[in-house]
């Protein structure tokens, strides 16, 4: 049990790099570590509040708040070190997949892989001031990920569109398409 | 070329600083470069806003001329320089983790270009349509009318990021990113020098250290969001009132006032953190025209515009695109049952650490030391923020936020600094 423990203390934290809103607190066995912490600080300060009484004959309130800030502070710097070893897991992930990388090869490398490169694709065969429409069957940050690398190109329904773009859907074969993979794809109406 | 943008937006906050603190001695460098960079990026985007309004295209060189013109106003005041100090074992250690968080946020922040939803789709797409246009596309029937995205938003970060394109004379999403972990040295910086100020150079090492080591504020210093740098401003505003109350020096009160009003350029809950600051000024100093005056012209003149130009475009406040104070009623909601759930998020399921415990323990147990000394409007400061967070989420439909874990976090990121900066001052 001790070994699954201090495995699932130095777990790296489950976040999602594309937002975050939150970020989850360590756990051990399903449990909050805070909570564990609180409890065991509860304990100290009820003990040292005996002690202090019975040592002294008063209760020294600053005394104790002082001590039992101390402990504290020596959890928050175990939870750092831990904290620590995620950032580190992070950076070294990151540094792998990025160092050395050129800014375009960087861009294809973040969710949804190589996206950028379909891009640059659809960017060379389309002049800066011409008219696009799009069909398009993907998810919600695909189609953001287009809306970022796409502007300042002017979008427009398929009627005044002078090019087609498509993402994850079959070519129209009635334009004159080109194919960066099956099913994505640019046209000149 | 990345470094040229910073460079003239630590000119021209350097400039604005030396005329509020118009031969004010004695602030070390270190604090003023923090200061001027925290005003210096509100001056510039304000500056390019001022063009967009005029119909003038954005170019590298209207934007720096006046800053250049401005520059001799950088001498009217002397700095303090920084001496390479003997630091202790216990010293050094804590600036070597402090120099490693740097590193991370740094490194984190420069190696890959913008991936976060929210810049992707708002702060960031707005940035590019800026650049591009050489403007703030204000007619109606642009596809990019306004930039996009959360109309509504201020332009203050799109319009820095804006800024590093120009200065590099192209759409380098990775280098802009520069600007994110400045941000997060300021915050530091701003912090450790109000410490400085009445604790030992350890104490205010230490606590420095403990605020660089939240964990979401350090994902957020490497993220294109906007929630850490509100919260930079509004703890920088209540730095300065709080040495303002405890000097009494009406520069310093200018200095928080302007930090106060640039809070509302960046997100929208700057507005009530402003006002959180003028109340906690106003009850310091028993209600004083003077005071009150001094604190409410920056914001007239810096934000005026803004709010103006809100009203012209028909732009609703906050969140919700079609909000409007004038329908307040339909969005009354009355969910008390979000409480528990918000304070079982910060005390047990999100990574703060343990610092809300600290700040419970230091109220506990010092919480009568606290009541006596000015410390006590830091205390009101944060209380106030989390009060307000509390009555948009239980009285408005922010409350199903809460629920998807979407709001608090992020929310609280906007002042929990002041809650270590409180326990620091404490002990």
């Amino acid at each position: 049990m001790l070994s699954d423990w201090w495995w699932e203390f130095w777990s790296v934290d489950p976040i999602l790099p594309r937002t975050v809103n939150s970020i989850p607190g360590p756990t051990l066995d399903g449990t909050s570590l805070n909570l564990i912490i609180y409890i065991i600080l509860a304990v100290f300060l009820a003990g040292y509040a005996f002690y202090l009484w019975f040592r002294f004959n008063r209760l020294d309130l600053e005394k104790l708040g002082r001590m039992s800030l101390a402990v504290l502070l020596i959890f928050w710097i175990g939870l750092e070190v831990r904290q620590s070893f995620s950032y580190f897991t992070y950076w070294s992930a990151d540094q792998a997949q990025f160092a050395g990388k050129s800014l375009s090869e960087k861009r294809d490398l973040i969710y949804p892989r190589g996206f950028y490169s379909f891009y640059e694709f659809v960017r060379q065969r389309i002049p800066q001031d011409a008219s696009v429409a799009m069909r398009s069957k993907v998810d919600e940050l695909t189609n953001i990920m287009w809306s970022y690398y796409s502007c300042p190109l002017s979008i427009t329904d398929e009627a005044g569109a002078q090019y087609m773009v498509g993402m994850n859907v079959p070519p129209d074969p009635a334009f004159k398409t080109e194919l960066f993979l099956s099913n994505w794809w640019v046209a000149k109406k | 070329m990345i470094l040229f943008a910073v460079f003239i937006v630590l000119l021209a906050g350097y400039e604005m600083v030396s005329l509020i603190e118009w031969k004010r001695e004695g602030r070390p460098l270190l604090e003023r470069l923090a200061l001027s960079y925290l005003i210096g990026a509100g001056a510039v985007t304000l500056l390019m806003f001022a063009l967009a309004l005029l119909k003038i295209k954005f170019n590298i060189w209207l934007i720096c001329l006046p800053w250049l013109i401005l520059s001799p106003l950088c001498f009217t005041s002397k700095v303090k320089l920084p001496r390479l100090p003997k630091l202790s074992v216990g010293e050094g250690l804590i600036t070597c983790a402090l120099g490693l968080k740097l590193f991370y946020v740094f490194y984190e922040a420069l190696i890959k270009p913008v991936t976060g939803w929210d810049a992707l789709w708002n702060f960031s797409f707005r940035a590019k349509v800026f650049f591009f246009e050489r403007g703030i596309p204000l007619d109606r029937s642009h596809p990019y009318f306004l930039g996009g995205g959360m109309r509504q938003y201020p332009p203050h970060l799109p319009l820095l990021e804006a800024w590093t394109y120009i200065s590099q004379g192209a759409w380098n999403d990775a280098a802009m990113k520069i600007i994110f972990p400045l941000y997060f040295l300021a915050l530091l910086i701003v912090f450790y020098y109000c410490l400085r100020r009445e604790k030992s150079r350890r104490q205010s090492l230490f606590f420095t250290f403990l605020l660089s080591s939240l964990p979401l504020l350090t994902y957020h210093a490497a993220m294109e969001y906007a929630d850490f740098i509100v919260g930079g401003y509004f703890l920088a505003a209540v730095v300065y009132l709080y040495q303002f109350i405890k000097e009494n020096d009406s520069r310093i009160l200018m200095l928080s006032a302007v930090l106060a009003a640039l809070g509302p350029w960046v997100k929208d809950e700057g507005q009530i953190f402003f006002f959180i600051c003028l109340l906690v000024l106003m009850v310091a100093r028993r209600f004083n025209w003077k005071y009150l005056l001094t604190y409410l012209s920056p914001y007239v003149i810096l934000i005026g515009p803004w709010i103006m130009f809100k009203n012209v475009f028909k732009l609703s406040l906050g969140n919700e695109p079609g909000f409007s104070l004038a329908r307040f009623g339909s969005y009354f909601n009355f969910h008390p049952e979000i409480i528990p759930k918000m304070l079982q998020d910060v005390f047990l399921k999100g990574n703060w650490h343990l610092l809300f415990i600290l700040w419970l323990l230091v109220l506990m147990f010092f919480g009568r030391k606290i009541f006596k000394s000015e410390v006590k409007y830091i205390f009101w400061t944060s209380a106030l923020a989390w009060l307000f967070f509390t009555a948009i989420y239980v009285f408005t439909f922010n409350w199903g936020m809460v629920f998807t874990g979407i709001i608090v976090h992020r929310n609280f990121l906007t002042f929990v600094p002041q809650i270590l900066l409180l326990c620091g001052l404490t002990l």
